[in-house]
C-alpha cells in the first residue's frame, strides 16, 4: 500500500460543484427526489459554504439528519417538466490526521472484534447496524472466505487494513461499465472488475465478516491532470470508499480503489451502510415516457487562499 | 350454573371427552396433553354450559345442520381469505359453530396482562425511536434490534403524534397449563378485528337461541374507540374532523375482507396506491376531479411497501413520498411505520429485564422460552437442542416461517444449523407451548383441535382498550401444532360472558363524541377513479347478465314451441332470435358462423352452455362472475346485502350445473330474481350521491347498447309480415314491454304498425324504463353527481339525435337506414362510454425509480 504522503496531509480548501441534469423523452408529472449532498462535519472536515438549487423550482426542498447522522433532502416538484437538474456547491476545508498503523497492530483483528460492543465511545446502534449484512454488502461463504485471506483472527489489525486496501487494489481491475448499482459481492468476487463503489462495498464486507463494523463513505477527491495539461470543467466525479471502526472509536477511512489510506484530498459526504443509505440522487418518477438520459458534472477545485 | 359430569352429559360432549384421554398428535411425540377449552378434569367447564345445553338440543343432526347454516352465511356474507394470486386463491372463511366461551374473571384477568404488554411494547417503541436507553444500558443488544427489517433506518426521525405511539396492538396467545401464553406480537398491521366482528353477526344467527340467552360483552364499541384513537393521531394544527384512509395493498391481498369490514365499520374510504398523492409534502386522496387532504392514514400494507421512495423502491403499493410526509408532521400513519420492529421474536429473551427497566414491573402474561442465536452461549444451546425446539428467522417474511424441531430430519437439522451458524443474529428457537384443544365440528362429530387466540387492542389517551374476547383460530387437522390461516386453519367466535358484578365499561363520552363529530365543511364521500371505475363496471356487468338472461329465457321458449317445425314463421322467428343472440352477446359457440346450422338444429346445448358456462366470455355465467369480482372490489361502499344477492346468484348457477338436464328457464328466472334484487338494492338502498350515479351509470350504459344491438340484429332487418309479428313479440319479450305494446296497440296509440311501435317503445318512449331514450335521461341524471361540461354536451347532442328519428320514414322499405342510424348510434354511444371512462376513471402515470450510481468514480 502506497503510505500517507505527508504533503497530502496538511489543510486545504476546496470548492466542490456537482451538477445532475436528467432530461426526460416525455413529461414527468411527478417527481420525487432524495438527495445525499450536503457534506457534513467530521473531526477533520469544516464546511464553509453550502448550497443546493433545483430546477425547475421544487414544491418542497426539506433538509433532515439522517440515522447516521448525514444530510438528506426531500425534494418534489408537481408540476410538468422535461428536464430536472440538481446542482451543489461547497466550500470545506480539510485536514486529514495520519493514520498510525504501527499502533493499530497493538491489537489483533480478533481482539479489536472483541473490544468494539464493550467499547463505551462506541454506540451500540451505530455499530450494530454497521456490522451486519445489508442490501449491497453480502455476508455470505463468498465474502467469509475472501475476508479470512485478508483480515484472519489472530492478524494484526494495521496489517489487516493495509492487506485490503493494497489486494483490492492489485487484485481487481477498474473497469467502468463491469457493475451496475445492483452488484452483489459474489458477483464481484467472481469478476474480479469494478469501479470504487464495488471495491467500498467488498472492503466493508471483508472488515464486517471479520466482526468489525465499517462503513460505506460517499464523497469526493481531488484529481491532477497530467503534467502539462491543464485541469478540464466537470472532469472530476464522485468517489465512494470505506471506513473500519476501531477500538477506541475512531475510524480509518482507506481507499481500496486507489491503493492509500484518506488524506486532505478526501472530501466527505455522508456514510452508511453501503451505497444505498448515501447515494447522492434517487428519486421516484411518473411519466408515460420510456426513456431518460442524465449527465453528471463534478469539479473539485483547490482554493489558493488557504486557512 | 352447575357444573355436569361427563357421565351425565350429551352423548356429543361424551364422546368428545373420551377423545381427550388419547395424547394429542399435534404435540411433540411423548408431550401429555394440554388443557381443554371445552371440558376440564373431565368435566364440561362451567362457562362452556351453554354449550353442552345446545348440543344436549341439536344431537349430531342438528349440529350438522348449523354447521351447513354457518357455511350458507359466510357466503351470503362474502367471508373470504387468501389473496387472488395465490395458488390456493380466494376461499371461503371457516368458521366454527361452536364459540370460545371465557368468563368474565378469566377475561379481566387476561385483559390486565394484555394491558400491560401493550403498555410494555409501546415503551420499547418509544425507547428505540428515541433515547435508546435499552440499547446503551446494553439489557438489550444492539444487533437485535438492527437486524430485524422492521427497524427501518431510512423512516428515522419520525414523531409519533400520540400519548401512545403503538395505538394498534394485537397479540398472538396459546393457554398452555400455566395460563394464557404470549406467542406473538403483532404491531405491523394488525388484522382479524374484522373478522372477530364477521363471525360474530354469523354466530348470533346461526346460533340464535344460545347467543339470546347468553349475557355477552358486544364487540361494537370497540370499533368506535378505533374511531377516536384515530381522530386523536391526527396531526395538531387539523381543525376540522381529520380525515382518515385505510390504505390497502388492493382486493387481491389475502385479509381483503377484514380491510372491507374495517372500512365499513369504521366509515373511512378504502385506498389503494393509485389513488393517493403526494403533493407539496402532504398526502391526498384523489377523488372525483379533485384532491383532498388525508391526515391520517390506517395502513394495512406492511412498512416497507408504503413508500418507493424512502422505502422498498420496487414496491408500487404505497406512495412515494410518504415517509417524506410523516416526517413533516403533515400525515399520521397507524401503526408508524417502524412499530414492525416489535414483532422481533428476538426481544422475547429480554423483556423481563426490559420490562423492570422501563415499566419497573414483572410481567403478567408468560412468553415461552426464547434464545436469539446472536448470543453464543443462547446459540450453543439451541445447536444442541434444535430437534425439539420452534426455530424462527427474526424477520418473518413470506415462504419462510418458523420451523418445527421435532418434525424434521437429520439432514434438514443439519442445514438449519448451518444456516443459523453463518447468520446467527438472524434466529431464534423457542420451546414449543402445550396449546389447549377446542371442540371442532365435524362430519365425524366434535374433534378436539389445537387453538390459539387472537387480541386486539386499541389506545385512546394512555389507556389500551380490548375487543372483548378477540379471533379464535383452530387447526383443522388433528396433528397439526401450527394454528394459522395460511395452513387453512378454521376460526371460532370467542365469546366474554358478562358478569353482574363487573365494572361498567370505561368509557370517555368526550372522546367518543370527537369520534362521531360532522366536519364543519361538508364532504362528498372520497370516491376515487378506481372505485367510481368498479361501480361503473359493477353496473355494466349486472345489466350484461340481465339482457343475457333475457335473451336466453326468451329464446328457449321459441326452442320448446318451435323447434321441430321447420319451415314455420315460428321456426323462422326462432332462428332470427337465436342469431341475434350471438350478434348481440359475442358470445362463443353461437349461431352465426361456420358450424352455425348444426347448432341452430340443435340449440338447447348451446344455451345451456351460455348460461351456466363461466368459462364464455359474453354468456350469463361470465357476466355475473365478473359482476361478483367487481363487487368484491368495491363492497365497502356498497349495502350491506349485496354479498348476499351476489351469492344468491351464484348458488342459482352453482344449483343449475348440478342437474343432469338444465332448466334454463327456471335458472334464467332465478337469474333475472337476483339480479332484480341487485338493482333493487340500488335503487332503494343507495343514497344518490356519486357511488349510486356511477353504479347507475354503468347499468344504464350497457342497457342503451344492447338495446340498440338487439334492435338493430332483430327488427332492423325485413321480414315477411308473419315471422316479423313473432320476432317483434319476442323482442319485445326480451325489452319486458311485451304488455305495454298489446295495450297500445289495441287501444290506438302509437305507431299502428307492429315494428314501428316496437321502436317506439324500445328507443324513443322516454317513460319506458327499458328505452333507449331513459336510459340517455338516467345518465344525464347521474353524472349531475360528478359533473363535467363536455361529457353533458355530448350526452345532450346524443339526446336529441335519438328524439329526431323519424321511425315512420325509417321503417319504411327495405330499412338500411335505419340499420346504418342505429350503428351510428351505437358507435356514438361507446365513443361516449370512453369519454367518460377517461373523465372519471384516470389513473396516475406509471412511475420509475432512478439512482445516479458512482460507477465513474474515484478514476485511478
Amino acid at each position: 500500500m502506497t503510505p500517507q504522503a505527508a504533503h497530502h496531509l496538511a489543510p486545504r480548501r476546496y470548492e466542490v460543484r456537482h451538477v445532475t441534469a436528467y432530461t426526460y423523452e416525455d413529461d414527468v408529472t411527478a417527481s420525487y427526489g432524495r438527495a445525499c449532498l450536503r457534506p457534513r462535519e467530521t473531526p477533520s472536515q469544516r464546511v464553509l459554504e453550502h448550497t443546493i438549487e433545483v430546477t425547475p423550482t421544487p414544491d418542497v426542498l426539506d433538509e433532515h439528519v439522517d440515522v447516521f447522522g448525514n444530510y438528506s433532502h426531500y425534494l418534489e416538484i408537481g408540476t410538468a417538466h422535461r428536464a430536472l437538474t440538481v446542482t451543489k456547491r461547497s466550500v470545506v476545508e480539510v485536514a486529514y490526521p495520519a493514520v498510525d498503523v504501527d499502533a493499530l497492530n497493538r491489537w489483533t483483528v480478533a481482539e479489536a472484534a472483541a473490544a468494539l460492543p464493550e467499547d463505551p465511545h462506541v454506540d451500540p446502534l451505530e455499530r450494530a447496524m454497521l456490522l451486519m449484512p445489508s442490501e449491497l454488502v453480502d455476508l455470505g461463504p463468498e465474502v467469509a472466505d475472501f475476508a479470512r485471506t485478508l483480515a484472519w483472527p489472530d492478524r494484526p489489525l494495521g496489517d489487516a487494513i493495509v492487506a485490503v486496501t493494497r489486494d483490492i487494489y492489485r487484485d481487481f481491475a477498474y473497469t467502468k461499465g463491469a457493475t451496475t448499482t445492483k452488484t452483489t459481492l459474489p458477483e464481484l468476487l467472481a469478476s474480479r472488475a469494478g469501479v470504487c463503489q464495488d471495491f467500498a462495498h467488498l472492503a466493508v464486507g471483508v472488515f464486517r465478516s471479520v466482526g468489525l463494523p465499517a462503513r460505506y463513505v460517499s464523497g469526493y477527491i481531488e484529481t491532477v491532470p497530467p503534467p502539462g495539461q491543464p485541469k478540464l470543467a466537470g472532469s472530476d466525479a464522485t468517489h465512494a470508499w470505506a471506513a473500519v471502526l476501531v477500538p477506541g472509536g475512531a475510524w480509518v477511512d482507506l481507499d481500496p480503489t486507489n491503493d492509500h489510506l484518506a488524506d486532505s484530498r478526501y472530501i466527505m459526504t455522508a456514510w452508511g451502510r453501503d451505497f444505498r443509505d448515501v447515494s447522492p440522487l434517487k428519486g421516484v418518477i411518473f411519466t408515460e415516457g420510456a426513456s431518460s438520459s442524465l449527465t453528471v458534472g463534478v469539479d473539485v477545485i483547490r482554493l489558493e487562499d488557504q486557512p | 350454573m352447575t357444573a355436569e359430569t361427563v357421565e351425565d352429559a350429551s352423548p356429543l360432549a361424551g364422546a368428545y371427552a373420551e377423545r381427550l384421554v388419547a395424547p394429542n398428535p399435534a404435540l411433540p411425540l411423548g408431550t401429555p396433553r394440554g388443557l381443554d377449552e371445552f371440558v376440564a378434569h373431565g368435566q364440561v367447564r362451567p362457562s362452556a354450559a351453554l354449550l353442552e345445553e345446545a348440543l344436549t338440543r341439536f344431537g349430531t343432526i342438528g349440529l350438522q345442520a348449523r354447521r351447513r347454516t354457518v357455511e350458507r352465511l359466510l357466503a351470503d356474507d362474502g367471508v373470504t381469505y387468501g389473496a387472488a394470486g395465490d395458488p390456493a386463491g380466494t376461499r371461503a372463511w371457516q368458521l366454527d359453530p361452536l364459540p370460545l366461551v371465557l368468563d368474565a374473571d378469566e377475561w379481566a384477568s387476561l385483559e390486565r396482562g394484555l394491558h400491560q404488554r401493550a403498555r410494555l411494547l409501546d415503551a420499547v417503541f418509544r425507547d428505540l425511536i428515541g433515547e435508546r436507553r435499552l440499547l446503551t444500558s446494553r439489557i438489550l443488544p444492539a444487533e437485535v434490534v438492527a437486524a430485524h427489517p422492521g427497524f427501518l433506518p431510512t423512516a428515522h426521525g419520525i414523531n409519533p403524534p400520540q400519548s401512545r405511539a403503538i395505538p394498534m396492538t394485537a397479540t398472538d396467545l396459546a393457554r398452555s397449563p400455566e395460563g394464557w401464553t404470549v406467542v406473538s406480537d403483532r404491531t405491523q398491521a394488525p388484522s382479524g378485528a374484522g373478522y372477530a366482528m364477521a363471525n360474530r353477526r354469523i354466530i348470533a344467527r346461526a346460533m340464535e337461541g344460545i347467543h339470546r340467552r347468553a349475557n355477552l360483552r358486544r364487540l361494537r364499541g370497540w370499533f368506535d374507540l378505533v374511531q377516536v384513537s384515530l381522530m386523536d393521531a391526527a396531526p395538531e394544527g387539523v381543525k376540522d374532523v381529520p380525515r382518515v384512509v385505510l390504505l390497502t395493498p388492493g382486493p387481491g391481498s389475502e385479509t381483503a375482507f377484514d380491510q372491507g369490514m374495517l372500512s365499513t365499520l369504521l366509515g373511512h374510504p378504502l385506498a389503494q396506491s393509485d389513488d393517493l398523492v403526494i403533493r407539496g409534502g402532504r398526502l391526498w386522496l384523489r377523488t372525483m376531479g379533485r384532491l383532498e387532504a388525508v391526515d391520517v392514514v390506517l395502513r394495512r400494507v406492511d412498512a416497507n411497501w408504503c413508500d418507493s421512495l424512502d422505502l422498498l423502491s420496487s414496491s408500487r403499493l404505497g406512495v412515494p413520498g410518504l415517509v417524506a410526509a410523516a416526517r413533516r408532521g403533515t400525515v399520521a400513519v397507524v401503526n408508524p411505520l417502524r412499530a414492525a420492529v416489535l414483532e422481533n421474536p428476538g426481544l422475547l429473551p429480554f423483556q423481563d429485564a426490559i420490562a423492570r427497566e422501563l415499566l419497573g414491573e414483572e410481567l403478567l402474561l408468560p412468553v415461552p422460552a426464547t434464545w436469539w442465536c446472536g448470543d453464543p452461549v443462547a446459540r450453543r444451546h439451541v445447536l444442541a437442542n434444535l430437534g425439539r425446539l420452534i426455530i424462527k428467522p427474526l424477520a418473518r417474511s413470506r415462504g419462510e416461517g418458523h420451523v418445527l424441531g421435532w418434525q424434521q430430519s437429520t439432514d434438514q437439522l443439519a442445514v438449519l444449523a448451518d444456516r443459523i451458524t453463518a447468520d446467527p443474529w438472524g434466529w431464534v428457537a423457542q420451546e414449543p407451548v402445550t396449546t389447549s384443544t377446542a371442540p371442532l365440528v365435524t362430519t365425524h362429530g366434535l374433534q378436539p383441535r389445537n387453538v390459539v387466540l387472537r387480541t386486539f387492542g386499541v389506545a385512546v389517551g394512555e389507556t389500551y382498550h380490548f375487543l372483548p374476547g378477540g379471533l379464535a383460530r383452530i387447526a383443522s387437522a388433528p396433528d397439526a401444532f401450527s394454528v394459522t390461516n395460511a395452513s387453512g386453519a378454521g376460526s371460532k367466535d370467542v365469546w366474554v360472558l358478562d358478569s353482574d358484578d363487573a365494572a361498567p365499561a370505561r368509557v370517555d363520552l368526550a372522546a367518543l363524541a370527537r369520534a362521531r363529530a360532522i366536519p364543519a365543511e361538508p364532504r362528498l364521500p372520497g370516491l376515487t377513479p378506481r372505485t367510481a371505475s368498479n361501480l361503473f363496471w359493477l353496473g355494466r356487468y349486472a345489466e350484461r347478465a340481465e339482457v343475457a338472461a333475457r335473451l336466453l329465457m326468451v329464446a328457449d321458449n321459441l326452442v320448446e314451441d318451435h323447434h321441430n317445425r321447420t319451415g314455420t314463421p315460428g321456426h323462422a322467428a326462432m332462428r332470427a332470435l337465436l342469431e341475434a343472440i350471438s350478434a348481440v352477446t359475442s358470445a362463443s359457440p353461437g349461431f352465426t358462423g361456420p358450424d352455425a346450422e348444426e347448432r341452430l338444429a340443435e340449440p338447447l346445448p348451446v344455451l345451456e352452455q351460455l348460461l351456466v358456462d363461466a368459462r364464455i366470455t359474453g354468456g350469463v355465467a361470465h357476466a355475473v362472475a365478473r359482476a361478483t369480482a367487481t363487487a368484491l372490489q368495491v363492497r365497502e361502499v356498497l349495502s350491506l346485502s349485496t354479498p348476499s344477492v351476489l351469492s344468491r346468484l351464484q348458488r342459482v348457477l352453482a344449483e343449475a350445473r348440478e342437474e343432469e338436464s338444465i332448466p334454463v328457464q327456471l335458472t334464467s328466472e332465478g337469474i333475472l330474481d337476483s339480479l332484480l334484487a341487485l338493482a333493487g338494492l340500488t335503487a332503494e338502498s343507495l343514497v344518490r350521491d356519486a357511488t349510486w350515479a356511477f353504479l347507475d351509470a354503468g347499468r344504464r350504459m350497457e342497457r342503451a347498447q344492447s338495446t340498440v344491438r338487439i334492435v338493430r340484429n332483430t327488427i332492423a332487418l325485413t321480414r315477411s309480415p308473419v315471422v316479423e309479428g313473432q320476432v317483434v313479440e319476442a323482442v319485445l319479450r326480451v325489452g319486458d314491454s311485451l304488455i305495454t305494446h298489446r295495450r297500445r296497440q289495441a287501444a290506438g296509440v302509437g305507431p299502428a304498425q307492429p315494428v314501428g311501435s316496437a321502436l317506439d317503445i324500445l328507443l324513443l318512449d322516454s317513460s319506458n324504463p327499458r328505452s333507449l331514450a331513459f336510459q340517455l335521461d338516467r345518465i344525464a341524471e347521474a353524472l349531475t353527481h360528478a359533473p363535467d361540461q363536455r361529457l353533458a354536451d355530448r350526452l345532450h347532442a346524443l339526446r336529441r339525435r335519438v328524439r329526431d328519428l323519424n321511425l315512420t320514414t325509417l321503417i319504411a322499405g327495405e330499412r338500411l337506414d335505419l340499420v346504418d342510424e342505429l350503428i351510428a348510434l351505437e358507435a356514438e354511444l361507446r365513443s361516449f362510454s370512453d369519454a367518460l371512462e377517461d373523465t372519471h376513471f384516470s389513473t396516475q402515470a406509471p412511475q420509475s425509480s432512478f439512482a445516479v450510481a458512482e460507477l465513474d468514480g474515484g478514476v485511478r
